[in-house]
């Protein structure tokens, strides 16, 4: 995923994924991207709980765990933006009155781990065959006290990097490359905003091809 | 008739009004509800501050209190914020323990805390929370020490505001929580006048750049009205 020429424009860290290593579930993946590493099962479409059934389409249920202890607020509020995300992405409406669970597993914690969870959980979903209305991909972007942008900071092992004021976590919809979501932590300003998301969406182009060549590698036989 | 309609076709009642650029409690399409501060209503907390937008009431108190530091960040103080989603204020709430819509506003206005980025002993008043109807937002601060009173410093002053996505085109400016229900998408923005300080679009439709410019736009205007009333607020009660 490297740019490759040498340049001085920031470009994403090597990602690489195993798909479908999990025998229990319909679909899973394992997503490393920089230093973070995130597992995702999908189960699914399958009976749904009474009291969470809805009539006209699926129920999509995340569960985030965290490495160590019992899932705390942050977890909760990347379930809410996980969900949230493969609500309006999976064709729901398929599936009426079941259950389409997305569990994901943090193994390896680093910045962008929320863009790690998303990118893993779609490629789950993509291993089990769930149909979708359009794929997601999501990128991080770092807004570094100087004011300069990156994509996937140097950072030491367990170790926050100061230099970071700002970090963004942009969602795009493969159609139109629209925004899906949005999350940010730090401030920054609108200009350095509009240069992010024209970062982001760049990069998210080949967040897609990585998914299609993944999947193409998956699904290709050898004669 | 009205009311029949708007209970059997929600969707359908608020596509009429849209056609026309208006919304069925009058306002227009970026218009936010009336907005009324009350400031230090709470006299038993260090700082409390009260809003209502419309028919979402908030109230917000500060208590203060000398705690050992958390191990990582020894010379800082730290913030807990907690959104109570009360039962009696709608009957979306459940009693019982924070249930995940509160504990996912919690670690909202936490990170909005956080971006304030300084040294805090106790702190703003600042929510995104709902007793009566909605999901709504504002902030405040004010502070009290035993005998001599120190106001809390802030670095600066975020204000949130809140646009719903209807049918994935319309923007609709502060959302009441009908509206919130039929939305297709939520954005949240906070900023403090210059910057961003938190941006917050949870999934929902994708929105074209335009759409987000115009949601952040809206937003800086609406922090210069919510200071003006903050400021006209502050300077009327005497602490």
């Amino acid at each position: 995923m490297e740019s490759g020429d040498g340049s001085s424009k920031p470009s994403l860290a090597a990602m690489t994924c195993v798909l479908g290593d999990l025998s229990q579930p319909d679909g899973s993946a394992e997503l490393t991207h920089g230093g973070a590493v995130v597992r995702a099962a999908v189960y699914g479409p399958c009976e749904v709980k009474m009291s969470k059934e809805i009539l006209d389409k699926a129920t999509i249920e995340v569960v985030f765990k965290p490495k160590v202890g019992l899932p705390r607020c942050e977890d909760k509020s990347r379930e809410r933006l996980i969900h949230d995300v493969f609500e309006a992405a999976v064709m729901v409406s398929l599936h009426p009155r079941s259950s389409i669970m997305i569990v994901l597993q943090e193994m390896e914690n680093a910045e962008g781990l929320m863009a790690t969870g998303v990118n893993a959980a779609c490629l789950a979903l993509l291993d089990a065959g769930i149909s979708m209305k359009f794929l997601v991909a999501a990128v991080v972007c770092f807004v570094k006290s100087d004011g300069s942008l990156d994509l996937s900071p140097e950072t030491q092992r367990g170790q926050a990097d100061l230099d970071i004021v700002a970090s963004l976590t942009f969602v795009f919809s493969e159609k139109d490359l629209n925004i899906m979501c949005v999350s940010s932590t730090g401030k920054y300003s609108v200009e350095q905003y509009d240069s992010c998301l024209h970062l982001c969406r760049e990069a998210s182009k080949s967040v897609f091809k990585f998914f299609r060549e993944s999947l193409e590698r998956k699904l290709s036989k050898s004669i | 008739m009205a009311d029949e309609f708007r209970t059997a076709q929600p969707k359908e009642y608020y596509r009429k009004f849209l056609e026309k650029d208006v919304r069925p409690d009058n306002r227009e399409l970026g218009e936010f509800r009336p907005t009324v501060l009350n400031i230090g209503s709470i006299s038993t907390a260090e700082g409390s501050a009260l809003i209502k937008l419309g028919n979402t009431t908030v109230i917000c108190g500060v208590k203060g209190e000398l705690a050992e530091p958390k191990t990582e960040t020894p010379k800082e103080g730290y913030i807990v914020p907690n959104v109570e989603l009360s039962a009696l204020c709608s009957p979306q709430f459940r009693p019982g323990p924070p249930s995940e819509q509160a504990q996912v506003l919690s670690q909202f206005v936490a990170d909005v805390i956080k971006n304030l980025g300084n040294w805090c002993g106790c702190s703003a008043l600042k929510n995104t929370a709902l007793p009566t109807v909605t999901v709504d937002e504002e902030t405040k601060k004010v502070e009290t020490d035993f005998k001599q009173q120190n106001m809390l410093h802030l670095s600066c002053c975020p204000i949130s505001s809140t646009c719903a996505v209807f049918d994935d085109t319309v923007l609709l400016v502060d959302p009441t929580s009908e509206e919130q229900t039929l939305a297709t998408g939520i954005v949240t923005v906070v900023t403090d006048g210059k910057n961003i300080c938190c941006l917050d679009k949870p999934g929902g439709s994708p929105l074209t750049d335009s759409q987000m410019r115009t949601c952040i736009e809206r937003a800086f205007q609406r922090h210069r009205e919510a200071c003006k009333l903050m400021e006209d607020t502050l300077c009327s009660i005497d602490r």
